[in-house]
């Protein structure tokens, strides 16, 4: 009986430690591949399972090399989700699923986490349900990066929490001059688009920290990076997100 | 004989199950407006029939809506890119009358 009594406590131990964060990315980037399911759609996407993390969606390059080929952008679409989430990642604003490069059953594309609890905002009344402060944190993003087509259909919420994950980082995110921004349009009509101590200081972060983001990249990559160094001086200038 | 064409709409479920959620169909000579059948009170329907679409293929100015026919079905595998969402090709089908 004690013998079974400690042994239960020492379990609970244990399990009360402190565990190691895990790493997201480098389980994408690693992780044993242990399913791949393809989905229903025109794009060739698959959902992979990865050992000991969660499932996530590959984009493969091929499906949309058409694309950036017949108007001449220098890119594919897994150079552009990724460079979306390390400029997230530098600002250290949270707001894109962690994607990386992974070649999966020999073809090359992205990897980006599938967040399995917070749905598709067009399935909610989002206006409602999102912090304030990240509205405001995703309408810098979107003005950062210069972002077109941001719909109800291109960013998730979180019920619970009102937290908002950005995703879609493609060609139209990019280069459709008819598309624009809801998120960066609602902080706007709402008069959330000041900034505050924290988002100063990770826009002075991010103006300072781009030579990773393009050393080695392409030149579209290149371009991007640049815009988002300059509109981040812009913000700091003005105090908030120019209209 | 006449023609059937349709696009296939899914979303991802949170157990990362794909569940169709409505069809797009548009039959040859009934007038060009694409009818739907399926879930036609699920959000997402609502917004792009209510909303409309970008016309992403041809970058035109305007929206696009079921009753603008063969452009709606062909638009709305660019306005579904996610995973979380998706559509399929504009798909053909024979009908016998």
């Amino acid at each position: 009986m004690s013998e079974s009594h400690e042994s239960f406590e020492g379990k609970s131990r244990i399990e009360n430690m402190p565990q190691p964060p895990v790493d997201s990315s480098s389980l994408l980037e690693n992780g044993e591949i242990r399913s791949v399911k393809e989905l229903e759609g025109y794009w060739g996407m698959h959902l992979v399972g990865i050992k000991d993390g969660d499932d996530a969606f590959f984009r493969p390059d091929k499906e949309t090399a058409f694309i950036f080929e017949s108007t001449g952008k220098d890119a594919r679409r897994s150079d552009l989700e990724v460079v979306a989430f390390k400029i997230d990642k530098t600002l250290g604003f949270g707001l894109v699923p962690p994607v990386v490069y992974r070649t999966v059953n020999g073809t090359e594309g992205s990897l980006q986490k599938f967040i399995k609890d917070s749905p598709i905002a067009k399935q909610l009344k989002w206006r409602g349900t999102v912090k304030p402060e990240e509205l405001t944190k995703a309408a810098v993003f979107d003005y950062l990066l210069d972002v077109k087509d941001r719909r109800g259909d291109n960013f998730l919420v979180n019920q619970a929490s009102g937290k908002i994950w950005l995703i879609d980082h493609d060609y139209w995110m990019f280069w459709n001059e008819i598309l624009r921004s809801d998120i960066l349009q609602e902080t706007q009509t709402r008069g959330l688009n000041h900034i505050t101590p924290e988002t100063q200081s990770a826009l002075e972060r991010f103006i300072t920290s781009i030579d990773p983001l393009i050393i080695g990249a392409k030149s579209e990559v290149v371009k991007i990076v640049k815009k988002a160094q300059e509109r981040a001086k812009l913000i700091l200038d003005k105090g908030k997100i120019p209209s | 004989m006449i023609m059937l064409y349709f696009v296939d709409l899914f979303e991802l479920d949170h157990d990362a199950n794909q569940k169709k959620i409505a069809t797009f169909k548009l039959l040859e000579g009934e007038g060009g407006k694409v009818e739907i059948e399926g879930e036609h009170n699920h959000p997402v329907v609502e917004g792009i029939c209510g909303e409309g679409i970008f016309d992403y293929k041809y970058a035109r100015p305007g929206k696009l809506y079921p009753y603008d026919g063969m452009n709606f079905l062909e638009n709305l595998k660019y306005h579904f890119r996610s995973g979380y969402l998706l559509a399929t090709d504009v798909k053909k089908q024979v009908i016998d009358n």
